[in-house]
């Protein structure tokens, strides 16, 4: 058992309002430079939808990810010796076009404009060339459901659904979507570090942020191939490769990553996760409806004396070990089974982790009783006479957002991983709601807790910590040591004195 | 209907029903009472689930079950039923009905006054918690002058002429009392009735009103508003509103602080831009008052461009600042001191300088204080003097004036004698000395110190609190020491100083004040908080949370959440209506007029009365569409929508929503350029096809600026507007009724709502690529 840590994320998508402020914190912080105008290391998407780059998901066109195959685990993206063949041309490489032409406007033109007998107006032009040109392309293009009949419709993620539901979805009556907020899953199998030809992109020891050096990055730009969820990016403009860095900067003054700090629903959580590195490969190599479950189990309990041995063996510190102890993302995950990672089937081992959401019924259109002002039917919802906060327990096939769609996306298409813990969601609301109703906690509400396998004590602490939890409880960050870090390549007092002066040098194109 | 029959004493009999009763009856539920009632929920009449289906498209089963659960949770949580509404509803013609329609079944299951449960009303920053203090201030009253304050609804309405292009309310709401006016000769009734204000007063300038006055021997106050009185009964003398369009009439000088007036504040935008600015519009409608109106003048032709000047204090280029004559930037909210509260968090929060105002921008206070002072020295030449102001205002809510009108007379049509404050507008001479405006804007009078602060009726000391400000920031002015308003640091601290919700000890006082009101004990409930000073300061090193005050009508001690009229519902707080209750029924003439004296469902205006689509027929080829504002999720409302973070959020432009059947019909695809119009204006942006939209539907998210983006319009030929470019305002004229109990004029409280989400468009595809 080799013990190592890891800084986790935990998006709680029940609350996600897809507001994009997220987004925004990442953009002003990090890419708002030449060359990274396109890049969005956190981007918030609608789902059903394509996501950002358009149709990410298609790793038949796109080539990112691990494939497992008699009995080996292969890049997808090409072998060593294709690697070699094409390492000046890589077919698989997305494109600017593929994620959009960023573009702004010509504010000028309000004051410039000379006197005539129309109002002026700031003309688009893109921020590449400079050039007049219509957008036709962005971060989030398919925003709640635009133009779904061209990306909602087009959604991976429904494929296997039965035909019937996913005409439902493109209903009124019906429709139904959510939003998923993504950044690098800094996976503890990622492909995008194995695809690196010059090793340039690494995984960090301490805490598992994978970083990219540009010293000695070379633009190969294998790694934004390789990545399956593509958040690696390349700058045009220095010619480097870049990635969401996990606010390591922040992590390591005790403070959460911009994009967690600023959401406005408060989804987010930071936690530690105690994970046994020597069975990474074999988690991988499961198949699909089993990979949730091999991931899971790789992560250990902090609080198991061997695991706690083990860690300080590793030099894991005891403040890091608590952090683990308290951390948010092992309830989520390992305590009540409620968080997954995103496209398991990738076997990169993504360590950052979704809530499901839960929906509420479908609602059905009826023939209208009487054909009147042109109504193509009465809007109805099949409820029971009595129980109505039952019923999406009861019949959780009703839900407008399918279970099927959810497992596409969250566990290799394995419903069965989905239904309990939705299930448990439900039933803490239903205890929170008949408590609200009827003035404790009811038999009926004890009756949904059993069978949905969890205690009372189990469902306040998740109420607790879902809808109640203070920032403390919500980012749990442990305490980085710089100083231990720092004396691994340097006088530790030199570099506190040191650092922030001295020659400023931007890497050289092709060096 | 249970009814029972009373004798009066002067031998009258009359009939008494409860207003509960009454309600039942308005809704059709027949309790076993003999009676043209429904049979049961299946009988399509008013106000059954099964009539209902027809209008809401919902199912009555579905109806059904939904109000039971409302009911049954009613019962069970003691009244935590909760609707959450924003503006939204207010932009529709029946908004009141709307409204009212959701607060009777809140009142009804006992859920108005708390927690969890009411009416939460979520629209945007407009709550003034500390309106007690930061009146006297905004409108000059410490030193003693009544301020003149308009409904804005009314002023465009009138002014932008948009009256002209409608034949008025009745060709979209029919009445009880079967009226055929039109909207403005309601508009004229109110005013000259005391019901709502409006600017300018007279056909003639007051100053010279007072001047002619005093030539014909009036001394006093008295005698001079005897003047004024005579002068309109006579007809010598007329009011503004009347003729409108005649050039004395017109406004002239426009400043535009802290609103895109021109732009998405402007209902009917291209008219603004035809009759304020005389610039180019896309508006193609034909006028159709002509004839239909009784109580103005119709002055031909409609006079274009009646503005001289329009200046705007602003931080950005909005399209106000596009259109206007001078801009004086203005600091944004991270640049100046200011502070800040919501209708919807009970924190005061600070603004502050981060950084100082970049290039030439200053701070709101700062540009207001150098204009004052420029018009202060100028006065020394032009009006060295002080001059007699004649101030007409309506008859106020929260004041005596409520008693003021048991009928509704009209003075002009001889019914009444015309009596100020009683059937007519109230009238005051004020002395105003401008070469002293400067310093009186920089230094608080001496009425806040004499008079105290208040508001909905209560008026609470602060002579104490005064003399000690004056003390903390000193500024003398005619020999007195006073608290200096100079700096915004200092206006700040004023503000919060003297107003209960952030002085403990003042919140105690109108608590006290309340008592004698009531007879009801209530000072315990600031007791605790009695030593509460909240400071600038204060909030800079953490917002604080406001106190419990009668100032407004929640408790939210020891952390409590604010819920509308818990203090009302708990402690006995009269409303301050008529009854001192909730009204279910509103016995306004005017209410019994237009037959909404009691809840009552209307059809929502159709196309063909609105008559904005007549022109654009003949040039369309698609359909009408239903045009939908609602807010936008990439600004808050026009800020922010134009700078490169939101334009790359929303698709480089403000897009136009269909449902895709829709836009599979009229050969339309996401992305392709498409133009909305009607005889109102255009508009033209990109579209987006979706599921989700309604069909019938096109939306446009508010609110958008023309100045980005924004192509020329291949209909009309010139610059294409903005998302209220195809509206226009209509307002309901019950809204203006006045001078009785609650239906009384008081700031940002009463009058008609600018109505502008009635509208039809027809949506079509460019043919190709627009022109820039």
């Amino acid at each position: 058992m080799k013990v190592r840590a890891h800084m986790s994320m935990l998006f709680h998508l029940d609350k996600c309002i897809g507001c994009h402020t997220c987004s925004i914190a990442c953009k002003n912080l990090w890419t708002d430079r030449k060359g990274a105008e396109y890049m969005w290391w956190n981007n918030v998407e609608t789902r059903p939808g394509t996501g950002y780059p358009t149709g990410w998901e298609d790793q038949e066109r796109f080539k990112g990810g691990w494939e497992y195959k008699d009995g080996h685990l292969d890049l997808r993206l090409h072998s060593r010796t294709q690697g070699l063949f094409r390492l000046f041309f890589n077919p698989a490489l997305p494109s600017l076009d593929d994620y959009y032409e960023p573009f702004t406007f010509r504010y000028s033109d309000l004051f410039t404009s000379p006197e005539g007998e129309d109002q002026p107006t700031a003309i688009p032009i893109s921020m590449i060339t400079g050039e007049p040109m219509t957008p036709g392309a962005g971060p989030n293009w398919d925003d709640d459901l635009s133009g779904s009949p061209l990306y909602a419709a087009n959604d991976p993620n429904l494929k296997g659904l039965d035909p019937e539901v996913q005409a439902q979805l493109s209903e009124i009556e019906g429709v139904v979507f959510q939003y998923l907020p993504r950044i690098c899953n800094h996976c503890l199998n990622p492909s995008c570090v194995a695809a690196c030809p010059s090793g340039a992109i690494y995984k960090r020891a301490e805490d598992g942020v994978v970083l990219v050096n540009e010293n000695k990055c070379k633009a190969w730009r294998m790694c934004v191939a390789a990545c399956p969820y593509k958040k690696v990016y390349y700058n045009w403009a220095t010619g480097k490769s870049e990635k969401c860095i996990l606010c390591f900067p922040r992590l390591e003054t005790g403070q959460a990553p911009a994009c967690a700090h600023s959401c406005v629903g408060r989804i987010r959580y930071m936690g530690v996760l105690l994970y046994d590195a020597d069975r990474i490969p074999e988690a991988a190599m499961v198949p699909d409806e089993r990979l949730v479950e091999s991931q899971l189990g790789i992560i250990l309990d902090p609080f198991d004396p061997e695991v706690i041995a083990a860690a300080k063996a590793e030099g894991i510190d005891e403040g890091w070990i608590k952090a683990a102890q308290n951390s948010p993302i092992y309830k989520f995950v390992k305590v009540w089974g409620l968080a997954f990672p995103l496209h398991p089937e990738y076997r990169t081992l993504a360590m950052m982790f979704y809530v499901p959401p839960l929906s509420p019924v479908v609602s059905t259109l009826e023939k209208a009783l009487r054909a009147s002002q042109g109504r193509e039917g009465l809007v109805r919802l099949d409820l029971p006479e009595t129980d109505l906060d039952f019923e999406v327990y009861e019949s959780l096939e009703k839900a407008r957002m399918p279970v099927k769609y959810l497992a596409n996306l969250f566990s290799a298409g394995n419903e069965s991983l989905i239904v309990p813990a939705l299930k448990k969601m439900l039933a803490v609301r239903i205890l929170k709601r008949q408590e609200s109703l009827e003035g404790g906690v009811t038999e009926k509400a004890r009756k949904v807790l059993q069978d949905a396998g969890l205690t009372l004590e189990e469902a306040e602490a998740i109420y607790r910590l879902t809808t109640l939890p203070t920032l403390e409880e919500r980012f749990v960050l442990p305490p980085y040591h710089r100083e231990m870090a720092a004396e691994v390549w340097k006088d530790p007092l030199a570099h506190k004195g040191e650092t922030g002066f001295g020659y400023i040098q931007p890497p050289l194109r092709g060096e | 209907m249970p009814v029972k029959y009373v004798v009066t004493k002067e031998g009258e009999k009359v009939a008494v029903a409860t207003v509960f009763d009454l309600l039942m009856a308005q809704f059709g539920v027949g309790r076993g009472l003999p009676g043209d009632y429904p049979r049961d929920y299946g009988d399509e009449l008013p106000y059954t689930p099964a009539w209902q289906e027809k209008w809401t498209g919902i199912h009555r089963d579905t109806l059904l079950k939904y109000a039971r659960s409302w009911a049954e949770n009613g019962l069970k949580t003691k009244g935590k039923n909760l609707i959450i509404i924003g503006a939204g509803i207010n932009h529709w013609y029946h908004n009141n009905l709307m409204y009212r329609a959701g607060i009777v079944a809140l009142m009804l299951t006992g859920s108005v006054g708390v927690n969890g449960g009411g009416l939460a009303h979520y629209v945007g920053q407009e709550k003034l918690a500390n309106q007690a203090s930061w009146g006297p201030i905004a409108f000059a009253t410490d030193w003693g002058y009544p301020p003149r304050q308009q409904n804005t609804p009314s002023f465009h309405y009138v002014h932008s002429d948009q009256w002209r292009y409608e034949r008025g309310f009745s060709a979209y709401d029919k009445t009880a009392a079967g009226l055929t006016d039109h909207t403005i000769d309601h508009q004229v009734r109110a005013v000259r009735k005391g019901w709502l204000p409006f600017f300018p007063q007279f056909n003639k300038s007051p100053l010279e009103v007072v001047k002619e006055a005093e030539a014909r021997g009036a001394k006093t106050e008295e005698e001079i508003i005897q003047y004024v009185v005579e002068a309109l009964k006579r007809g010598e003398l007329r009011f503004a509103v009347e003729d409108p369009d005649a050039p004395e009439n017109w406004p002239r000088v426009w400043f535009i602080w802290r609103g895109n007036a021109i732009g998405t504040s402007a209902k009917g935008h291209e008219y603004f831009l035809k009759h304020y600015l005389g610039t180019h519009t896309n508006a193609v409608a034909e006028e159709r008052a002509e004839g239909q109106v009784q109580e103005v003048v119709y002055r031909k032709p409609a006079p274009e461009g009646k503005l001289d000047l329009v200046v705007n204090l602003n931080f950005r280029m909005d399209t106000s600042a596009l259109y206007s004559d001078i801009v004086l930037p203005a600091a944004t909210w991270y640049e100046k001191d200011d502070i800040n509260t919501t209708d919807l968090h009970t924190f005061i929060n600070p603004l502050q300088a981060a950084v100082p105002p970049a290039w030439e921008s200053k701070p709101d206070w700062d540009i207001f204080k150098a204009i004052a002072k420029k018009v202060s020295e100028l006065a020394q030449v032009h009006l060295p003097n002080p001059v007699k102001d004649l101030v007409m205002i309506p008859l106020q809510h929260d004041t005596p004036d409520e008693l003021a009108q048991a009928e509704d007379l009209d003075w002009k049509k001889g019914e009444v004698e015309p009596i100020p404050g009683k059937t007519m507008p109230k009238f005051r001479v004020v002395e105003r000395d401008y070469t002293k405006l400067y310093e009186k804007m920089v230094t608080l009078g001496p009425v806040v110190e004499k008079a105290g602060v208040g508001m909905h009726g209560l008026t609470i000391p602060v002579e104490d609190f005064y003399k000690e400000l004056a003390e903390r920031q000193p500024r003398v002015f005619q020999g007195e020491k006073r608290p200096s308003l100079e700096e915004a640091r200092e206006v700040a601290e004023a503000i919060l100083f003297l107003d209960p919700v952030s002085n403990g000890e003042l919140a105690y006082r109108a608590f006290l004040d309340e008592e004698k009101k009531t007879g009801v004990r209530l000072a315990d409930l600031a007791e605790g908080n009695r030593h509460v000073r909240i400071s600038f300061k204060d909030l800079v090193a953490q917002p604080r949370r406001q106190l419990t005050t009668p100032t407004w009508s929640a408790i939210i001690n020891l952390g409590r959440a604010y819920s509308p009229y818990t203090l009302n519902v708990e402690r006995l707080i009269p409303w301050r209506t008529l009854t001192g209750r909730q009204h279910f029924y509103l016995d306004h003439p005017n209410y019994l007029a237009w037959g909404e004296h009691l809840p009552t469902y209307k059809p929502r205006p159709e196309v063909f009365m609105l008559q904005e689509t007549e022109k654009a027929a003949k040039e369309a080829q698609g359909k009408l569409l239903n045009y939908i504002t609602p807010h936008g999720k990439w600004s808050i409302h026009s800020t922010y929508s134009e700078n490169h973070r939101m334009m790359t959020l929303s698709r480089g432009g403000y897009p136009v929503w269909l449902n895709d059947k829709d836009a599979a019909e009229l050969g339309i695809k996401d992305n392709d350029w498409v133009e909305l119009f009607n005889d109102n204006g255009v508009f033209v942006q990109r579209a987006i096809v979706s599921a989700r939209i309604p069909r019938g539907t096109v939306f446009v998210y508010h609110a958008t600026e023309r100045t980005v983006g924004i192509p020329k319009s291949p209909l009309r030929g010139k610059r294409a507007g903005m998302n209220n470019s195809i509206t226009r305002a209509r307002l309901k004229p019950v809204l203006m009724s006045g001078g009785y109990a609650q239906f009384t004029y008081a700031f940002n409280y009463w009058g008609p709502v600018g109505v502008n989400r009635d509208t039809w468009v027809f949506v079509r595809k460019l043919e190709k690529s627009p022109e820039w």
